[in-house]
């Protein structure tokens, strides 16, 4: 990878503002990066701990039929292979849960309040839905059974056009990447032409010439790419910080996954492989118009 | 030859370099010697005609096959062409290290052997904006020997040199010649070349209006050998 001998000026590719620039958009690939698969995380987290309830809901406004077809419910319930636990959600919890809509005091008993039934299903267990929702409405004919299909497939929806923006942002930076390091060869190029015309004439191979530029490149790829990660990674860790002493709410923990934490751990290294390239190709290009 | 669009610059030329031959271009500023010399140091492609080198068509030579003829070739430059960032021993070197093969320390020994025979002893490690004219020069000609070129081609290698110096650079490149170098030396100064000897092609608007004709070259008067050019003739070299 080393040039057999350098004959460029020790410093002159490395002065210029190539490997900040190269470091921002490093810098900026790792957020979008790291958000991106986190977010993908998030979203099979949520969808397998979904996919393994049910809740089911006895909507009627007879408080004493309700009661009753909430115990037949759960007995049904219970009595059903591939249920792990049955809960019934208790007033208090309900009534935690409505009071912020309706005012604090104001969830009374005489109020209609559905009662919640929270199913925890086996996992794997492949449940037939429609064979029990029939069973439910025999006893229970007011119980509405809810998979969260509906809001999951939302949540999919989402979660999969955030990931597709986060990944086209990622692609547009390592494009204009590309371009910046090209721009930047051409750059080098035009101030240190005598040298490569003299190079030239002395009979350098075209790969020599080249492998200077590309060592000199992939140098600066290497280093401002390592800059760039470790300000993302610190920046990461630091949002992760502090979206945990504020309450995480529906901020996802940052987990990229291992596979994820691979991919931005080598984003320094394809940033030097492609600065690499592009300045490879911009001085082969360039040398093949000298005779 | 043409450069772009523009009218030709040589026209009609026709000649054979013998190897081993020692040759000097002559002509008026603008009569195309530099143009000549690109052509042959390949900087050039003819418009039209056809230039065999070493035994190649030059003509019809791909672009890979160019760097070899040209390591196989000297030039000295009329504006030295020296690489300002390296040290004038490191410019020198240049040569040998793009042909590549041999060991850094003998690489050195060879051109502080050089540079001592073309009085820069004291100037090995400056950088050619410190250095005057005529020590560029003398970096510029001892780049262009280094690696004992097959052809040596020099554009005014004495112009910016006093007359003891030039006639001590002109009896490096006799001693090269007398190892089997073919020379070609481009130079204005008519009394230099008549002392000289050796073959004369004269240039006029771009036109080769004397033939070379062999005679034999001779040596500069009071001019000793080099011991790198003993060393290289003793096969010592490179």
């Amino acid at each position: 990878m080393r040039p057999r001998f350098s004959f460029l000026p020790q410093g002159s590719i490395a002065g210029g503002a190539l490997p900040w620039v190269l470091g921002v958009m490093v810098f900026l690939c790792t957020l979008s990066a790291s958000f991106g698969l986190t977010l993908d995380s998030a979203v099979n987290e949520w969808a397998g701990s979904l996919s393994r309830q049910i809740s089911v809901q006895i909507v009627t406004a007879d408080r004493e039929d309700r009661e009753r077809q909430a115990a037949a419910a759960l007995t049904i319930l219970k009595d059903t292979p591939g249920i792990k636990a049955v809960r019934r959600i208790d007033d208090s919890e309900t009534t935690a849960l409505l009071e912020p809509w309706l005012g604090k005091g104001n969830v009374t008993p005489d109020l209609p309040v559905p009662i919640l039934l929270d199913v925890e299903l086996l996992p794997g267990y492949n449940m037939n839905l429609t064979a029990l929702g029939a069973r439910l409405s025999k006893d229970a004919p007011d119980a509405a059974l809810d998979d969260h299909e509906r809001w999951l497939v939302s949540l999919n929806r989402l979660a999969k056009s955030l990931q597709a923006v986060s990944g086209l942002v990622v692609a547009l930076i390592l494009a204009a990447t590309a371009a910046i390091a090209a721009f930047g060869t051409r750059a080098v190029l035009a101030s240190h032409r005598e040298t490569i015309e003299i190079m030239h004439w002395m009979g350098a191979e075209d790969r020599t010439i080249a492998g200077e530029f590309r060592y000199q490149f992939m140098l600066q790829g290497l280093k401002g790419g390592l800059a760039g990660l470790i300000m993302g990674v610190l920046v990461l860790f630091s949002v992760d910080y502090f979206a945990d002493q504020l309450g995480r709410g529906l901020i996802p923990q940052l987990d990229p996954g291992l596979f994820g934490w691979i991919a931005i751990l080598v984003l320094p290294i394809f940033a030097a492989i492609l600065t690499m390239t592009a300045a490879h190709l911009t001085v082969r290009r360039e040398l093949s118009k000298m005779p | 030859m043409r450069y772009g669009m523009g009218a030709e610059v040589l026209k009609d030329i026709s000649f054979t370099l013998t190897p081993g031959s020692f040759h000097f271009l002559t002509g008026a500023s603008g009569a195309g010697k530099t143009s000549l010399l690109k052509l042959l140091y390949l900087a050039h492609r003819p418009s039209r005609g056809f230039v065999t080198m070493f035994g190649k068509d030059i003509t019809a030579a791909g672009r890979e096959a160019l760097p070899g003829l040209r390591r196989r070739i000297g030039v000295v430059f009329q504006d030295y062409r020296l690489l300002d960032h390296m040290s004038a021993i490191d410019n020198v070197a240049l040569p040998l290290r793009i042909a590549g093969g041999a060991q850094d320390a003998k690489i050195r020994e060879h051109v502080e052997e050089l540079l001592v025979w073309v009085g820069l002893k004291d100037r090995m490690h400056a950088r050619p904006p410190t250095l005057s004219g005529g020590e560029k020069q003398r970096v510029a000609i001892a780049r262009a020997v280094i690696a004992k070129p097959d052809l040596l081609l020099a554009d005014e290698p004495t112009g910016n040199v006093d007359p003891v110096m030039a006639r001590r650079l002109m009896h490096l490149f006799v001693e090269l010649n007398k190892l089997g170098t073919t020379t070609v030396v481009a130079s204005h100064d008519l009394d230099l070349v008549a002392e000289m000897g050796g073959a004369v092609m004269q240039l006029e608007d771009g036109q080769l209006s004397h033939s070379p004709q062999t005679r034999p070259i001779r040596k500069p008067r009071n001019i000793h050998s080099p011991d790198m050019i003993a060393g290289l003739s003793d096969g010592k070299g490179l």
